[in-house]
Formats: structure tokens, C-alpha cells, sequence
């Protein structure tokens, strides 16, 4: 199993957050169904890069790249 | 016991969801937008009749957790926690979109076990086939309603309208879903995770995802969105949906303008020579017909404007506009979610201000307020066009690049890029309490929906005449009253000098009446000011008759044209446009021994109507959309400054 912070993985990149950083972020991001366990996939890139587009839970929710950072995903 | 009749219904939901659909449905036009107190969130409130009784509804912010995050959420949570508010409802209608389950049911859960009393409203968009002919048996375990609806066709709505005739309050049968108490947690971060968590547990759990759908609801992906983000072909079609609203603005919407002002003037006209001249007659064919037709003027704008922009977010091509502008934005400390309103402005800044309610951010929706006055609108056209047949002689740079078009392009750009610069400063001045997060839901694209279209058009056009249509009236009376009113042996001594010197030379009625007009201006209370002003204004090469102008046109840029016309005596007729030009032409400034206007002080003035906040329609909509008169007086003061300053470097540039 090999972990990554959400910022740096590549478009298509499929995974299970592992740890999201405790904090105000962590908890809008539970609500948008962002939290340990759940399934994601980086589906979108903005051009440049940022922000970033994940699939969870039948959503997809955007974020931006400083935002990733606060998750951390294993595939 | 007896039950309390349903009367106040709130509907409550996630965004995007069709909510606003639902209440659309139940309330048809019967509705009103205000504010919640204290705060500028949308306040929707309706009414309808069913089996002759009357129901209220409220039409609550879109949530996604009783645990606020935002402002809008904040309001929901204050309101639900607190049944001795006005608003509380008797029963909350819960809406939720059948394709995105998970996400949506977790509030529900959180309102269920706040034991607030609720029906379950399953919409599903055009996906009749999850069209269910029996409900899943856990709703009549935990006694909850299920309705479902169809928010493209009203399917289901008169089904809605006799559940909640029916509704009978079962909530002392209910059991927890997740134990504990929520309001308790308010404070607890962490403790607002784990609970979440346990929420979406028990949501997966009893509505499990099965195989093929499983899948394709995890990690469906359109391949339109593919084209929307791209990183070439998504600007091009985001410069394209530009191009063609724009197009439409100028085409259709100048027509309709042109007509009702023509109606305006007609009317102030006819109440003129049909009743009796007087104080009172000249104030409702002066003041107060031009300050409505002022207001009116702006509707189909506004109107169109928003038509365009709701299809842009019923569709929800928005989100992705947010999404590949953002970056390029946040320099200048705004995000993808102002460049919308700020391209609006491009045309009129009232809708692009109006249209800033969609940022949840509270400092950057602010910012975007406050610059979007800068970005080149269409009222500011006639000025430049005047200025610019004046001033800018004719000639190519390079052989190809024609002159006046380029000074127009350059204004339009100093338009742009002050409001992008002015943008940073605000983020530098302005410390925001916690930085603004951008963890969105992207809603999938879909086709827009043309009644709730046509609804928020009507919607938008009726905010902006109630309420910011009464200060436009007030302050354009004000305007009208210190021009038309002046010293009055003054203005006696001016008309006799006229009367005297068109029997000399012999006048006929128009060439006198026009001079009269001329004089009457001069001599008013505006004039004194226009002239009063000269010494503040001269560094920046105008005189006291730009002066006037000036003044006169704070009600709105163009009126900068008509003034120039009364001023130097010449019919405001499109005809006579061309006697106008000649006019200002040959007015020489004896002083500077100068053409009044010539390339510096033509240039000077240009800019200045680049940053000075002349509109009054504006003004009135920045005090609604603020709540405060404060930042709407800072906004004329910075641009006012910002103006004084440029055109004085310009004007020394060139001279």
C-alpha cells in the first residue's frame, strides 16, 4: 500500500483517504463526504493544475491544490 | 392530543438538489426575496392554497450540515435550533436528489435526530426509471413521508401538496440514528467528524450501491466536462458563451432601453403641456418621471443579463467557469467565483454586483463589489465616443491600427486591469478572519430548467426596482432640484440678458428657448457648484462647464452627453450630435489660450470617467447588496480619489 498527499497524485489516481489533518478544513470536508475510509478518485485538473476535482460518493467535489494537501490517500 | 395544524412549511436541503424547484413549484410567482436580518442571504418566502387552506413556505439557504460552514448555513442552524424564532417551521420538507443519496441524506439524518418534524422529497431529475412505485421500507420504520417529484415536469407536486395536508407528527416515535446530542458538538470540531462519519456509515449501510451502479455512481465523469475544463478548448468556449451574451446584450437589449426612455421623455412631455407649470408639475415631469425612467431604463439589461447567467448555473456550467478561472484570479485576491460578475459588468455593473451573491466568501464577495464598478460598462460608451470624436485625430499606428480604436481598446483595458490591481489592494487592506476555502461540490450538467429561469429574472428585475429603485428616485430629485433651482435674482437677470439679447439679434423661439436652457443650468445650484469647483478641477485641464457635467452626470455616465448638449446650447436629437462635436470643437479656453478640448484635457476627462463611480443606480444597488451605506461612500470616495489622480498624471502627460 503505498500512501500520498492528495496534492501530488496524478489525474485518475483512485484511493482511500487515510488521514485528513484535524482543523475547520477537516470537518467541511467530512460534510462533503471527505473523511478516513471513503473512496476517491482525482477525476479532474483545472488548467495549471489547481484546483483539482475528486469523485466521492457520487459527487465530485473541487478543491484547491493547498486544500489537498490535507488529505492523504492510499491506493 | 391535538395535532397543530401545518402552517409554516421550510424546505431545507443541499444545493443543487432541485430544492428551489420544489418551492417553485409549490409557490408559482407568489413569492418575495428579502434579506435575513443582519445579513445579506436571499430570504425566499411564498405562499400557496391547498384544500382551501393556506400554507407559508420558506425557502431555506442550501445546507450540508447542521454544523455551519458558512454564513448561509449559520442561518439555517440558528433557525432550526431555535423554536421561538418567527420563522420556525412546522414541518421542514426535506429534499434530496435520488442520484446523489449519500452526500444528501446526511443532514436529513442530523434534522431527524434533532427530532425536527420532516417529509422526505426524492427528486430525481429527468430519471423517471428510479421512479419508485414503493418506497424503501425503512421511511415507514422511522416514520418519515417519502414523496417523489419531478422538478422538470411538477410530477409529484400535488402529491406533496396533500402529504403535508396529511402530515402527522410522529417524532416522539422516533429513535436516534447516531446517539448523542448534536447541538452539544457545536464547538467540537473533531467531534463533528466523528459524528458525520458515523452518519455516512449508517447512509451506506441501509442504501447500500449495487455492483454496475456502485461504479458508475463512484466515478462518473461527462465527456462534456472534458471539453469545459480543458486547458485550451475551455477558455475558448468560456470567451465563446461570453461573445454571445454580449452579443445578445448589445443587440436586443439597446433597443428596449431606447424605446422606454423614449416613453419617459414622451411622458414628461405630455404631463408638461397638460397641466398647469408650476413647482409642483416640474418636479413630477423633471424630477420624478426621468428618476423612474432612470430606474426602468436598467430592466432590460438586468433582465437579460440574468437570463444568461441562471442558464449558466441551472446548467451548471458555472462551477466549472469557477473551475478553471480561479487560479488564474487568485493573484489578485479574488476567486473563480468573481469572474462571472466581474465580465457581467462588462455591460452593467448592477447585475454583476446583484449577481456576487453566489460567493459565500464574505471578504472576497466584497472585493468583487467593490472593484466591479471599474470594469468599462456601456453606459460609459457615449462619453467615450463623444470624447474620443473630439480629441483622438484620425490616423493609423504602424498602418494598420487605427487610432481611435485603440484609445477605446485602452480605456476598456484600464478598466480592466485597475479593477484586477485594485482587487490586491483590497485583500491587502482588508484582513479576512479566517482565510476563505474553495471544497465545493461540482454539480453534474444538465439541461436548464426555463421556469426556474424565467423566475429568477423576474425575481432579479424586481429586487433591483423596489429596492434600490427608491434611493435611485430619491437622489436623482435631489439631482433635479440643484439643477433646476438656483439664486433667484440670479436666474431672473440671466433670463432677462437672454430675452434682451434674442430681441437684438433677433432669435427665433428654438435658438432662444435653447439658450434659455443654457442659462437656467448655468445659474442653478449645480452651475454655482460646477463653477465653484473650477480652481479644484483646472489641474486636470477642465473648466466649469466640464464641471457641470461632471456633477450632473453622477446620475448616471451618459447623462455626461446631454449636459454637454444643454450647455452649449444645442437639441439633444441623435442630429444633432454632430452640431454638439462642432460646438465643443471651436470652444476656445481664452486663459490657457488652448481648445478647451484638445488631446490632454480630452484624454484627462476619458479616464477620469474610467474610475469615477458616476451611477447613481450603482450607489443604490452597493448600499442593498452591502447592508451599509458605508462601503457604498467608500466606493465613490476610492474611485472618486483614484479618478482625480490618474486624470491629473494624464493630463500632464499630454499637455
Amino acid at each position: 500500500m503505498e500512501e500520498s498527499i492528495l496534492s501530488s497524485v496524478h489525474l485518475g489516481k483512485r484511493g482511500v483517504i487515510t488521514k485528513v489533518k484535524s482543523g475547520f478544513l477537516a470537518a467541511k470536508m467530512a460534510d462533503l463526504g471527505l473523511f478516513e475510509g471513503n473512496e476517491i478518485e482525482v477525476i479532474f485538473k483545472a488548467p495549471f493544475g489547481d484546483p483539482l476535482a475528486v469523485a466521492v460518493g457520487g459527487t465530485v467535489v473541487s478543491l484547491r491544490l493547498e486544500e489537498a494537501e490535507w488529505i492523504t490517500i492510499a491506493s | 392530543m391535538i395535532e397543530k395544524r401545518i402552517e409554516r412549511i421550510a424546505i431545507v436541503g443541499n444545493p443543487n438538489t432541485g430544492k428551489s424547484t420544489i418551492f417553485n413549484w409549490l409557490t408559482g410567482l407568489n413569492q418575495q426575496v428579502g434579506n435575513f436580518p443582519g445579513v445579506t442571504v436571499d430570504r425566499k418566502t411564498g405562499n400557496y392554497q391547498f384544500e382551501k387552506q393556506a400554507y407559508e413556505v420558506i425557502d431555506l439557504p442550501g445546507t450540508y450540515s447542521i454544523f455551519p460552514r458558512s454564513e448561509e448555513e449559520r442561518i439555517v442552524r440558528d433557525l432550526l435550533f431555535n423554536n421561538q424564532d418567527s420563522d420556525f417551521p412546522d414541518l421542514v420538507i426535506y429534499v434530496a436528489d435520488r442520484t446523489q443519496w449519500e452526500r444528501n441524506l446526511l443532514l436529513f439524518t442530523q434534522l431527524y435526530d434533532l427530532g425536527i418534524p420532516m417529509l422526505l422529497v426524492k427528486t430525481m431529475s429527468d430519471k423517471d426509471a428510479l421512479w419508485s412505485s414503493s418506497q424503501h421500507p425503512i421511511w415507514k420504520e422511522r416514520h418519515i413521508p417519502v414523496v417523489d417529484v419531478n422538478g422538470r415536469t411538477g410530477k409529484g407536486i400535488e402529491q406533496l401538496k396533500s402529504a403535508i395536508a396529511q402530515f402527522h407528527n410522529a417524532v416522539d416515535l422516533r429513535k436516534p440514528i447516531v446517539d448523542g446530542d448534536l447541538k452539544s458538538l457545536q464547538g467540537d470540531l473533531e467531534g463533528q467528524v466523528a459524528n458525520t462519519q458515523k452518519r455516512y456509515a449508517w447512509i451506506k449501510e441501509n442504501f447500500p450501491l449495487k455492483g454496475a451502479q456502485a461504479k458508475e455512481q463512484l466515478f462518473h465523469k461527462s465527456k462534456w466536462d472534458s471539453l469545459l475544463i480543458h486547458p485550451i478548448w475551455g477558455y475558448l468556449i468560456f470567451a465563446l458563451v461570453l461573445f454571445v451574451i454580449f452579443q445578445f446584450i448589445f443587440r436586443f437589449a439597446s433597443a428596449p432601453m431606447d424605446i422606454i426612455d423614449g416613453w419617459f421623455v414622451q411622458l414628461s412631455g405630455i404631463v408638461k403641456e397638460n397641466l398647469p407649470s408650476g413647482i409642483f408639475i416640474d418636479l413630477i415631469s423633471e424630477g420624478l418621471i426621468p428618476g423612474i425612467g432612470g430606474v426602468v431604463t436598467f430592466v432590460p439589461q438586468i433582465a437579460f443579463l440574468f437570463f444568461f447567467l441562471s442558464i449558466l448555473e441551472e446548467t451548471g456550467y458555472m462551477s466549472r467557469v469557477v473551475f478553471i478561472m480561479d487560479k488564474l484570479v487568485r493573484p489578485f485576491g479574488l476567486n473563480g467565483k468573481s469572474v462571472v460578475p466581474l465580465m457581467s459588468s462588462v455591460a452593467c455593473a448592477i447585475p454583476g454586483i446583484m449577481s456576487a451573491r453566489t460567493i459565500s466568501n464574505g471578504r472576497d464577495r466584497l472585493i468583487t463589489i467593490l472593484v466591479a464598478p471599474l470594469m468599462s460598462c456601456s453606459a460609459r460608451i457615449p462619453v467615450y465616443t463623444l470624447l474620443i470624436s473630439l480629441v483622438i485625430p484620425e490616423g493609423n499606428i504602424w498602418g494598420w491600427i487605427d487610432l481611435k480604436g485603440l484609445v477605446l481598446f485602452a480605456l476598456y483595458a484600464l478598466g480592466l486591469v485597475s479593477a484586477l490591481l485594485m482587487s490586491a489592494v483590497f485583500k491587502w487592506i482588508l484582513k479576512a478572519k479566517h482565510e476563505g476555502f474553495m471544497v465545493m461540490e461540482m454539480p453534474s450538467l444538465k439541461p436548464p430548467l426555463m421556469r426556474q429561469v424565467g423566475i429568477t429574472v423576474v425575481e432579479k428585475v424586481k429586487v433591483f426596482v423596489v429596492d434600490a429603485g427608491k434611493v435611485i428616485i430619491a437622489l436623482s430629485i435631489v439631482l433635479w432640484a440643484m439643477a433646476s433651482f438656483g439664486p433667484s435674482e440670479r436666474l431672473e437677470m440671466a433670463k432677462q440678458n437672454i430675452l434682451q439679447k434674442a430681441q437684438t439679434e433677433s432669435l427665433n423661439a428654438e435658438e432662444t428657448s435653447s439658450l434659455l436652457a443654457t442659462a437656467k443650468l448655468e445659474n442653478s445650484y449645480i452651475g454655482i457648484l460646477g463653477r465653484a469647483i473650477e480652481p479644484v478641477i483646472a489641474p486636470l485641464g477642465y473648466d466649469w462647464k466640464m464641471g457641470i457635467a461632471i456633477i450632473t452626470s453622477f446620475a448616471a455616465r451618459e447623462v455626461f452627453v446631454g449636459s454637454m448638449a444643454t450647455i452649449y446650447s444645442v437639441g439633444q436629437d441623435f442630429d444633432d450630435n454632430r452640431r454638439l462635436l462642432d460646438r465643443m470643437r471651436n470652444d476656445y479656453n481664452e486663459q490657457l489660450q488652448r481648445p478647451t478640448y484638445n488631446v490632454a484635457s480630452g484624454l484627462s476627462l476619458m479616464v477620469f470617467y474610467v474610475f469615477a463611480m458616476q451611477c447613481l443606480a450603482t450607489f443604490a444597488v452597493v448600499q442593498r447588496e452591502t447592508s451599509s451605506w458605508k462601503w457604498p461612500i467608500i466606493q465613490i470616495v476610492y474611485m472618486g480619489l483614484l479618478a482625480y489622480l490618474t486624470a491629473l498624471i494624464t493630463y500632464n502627460i499630454f499637455s
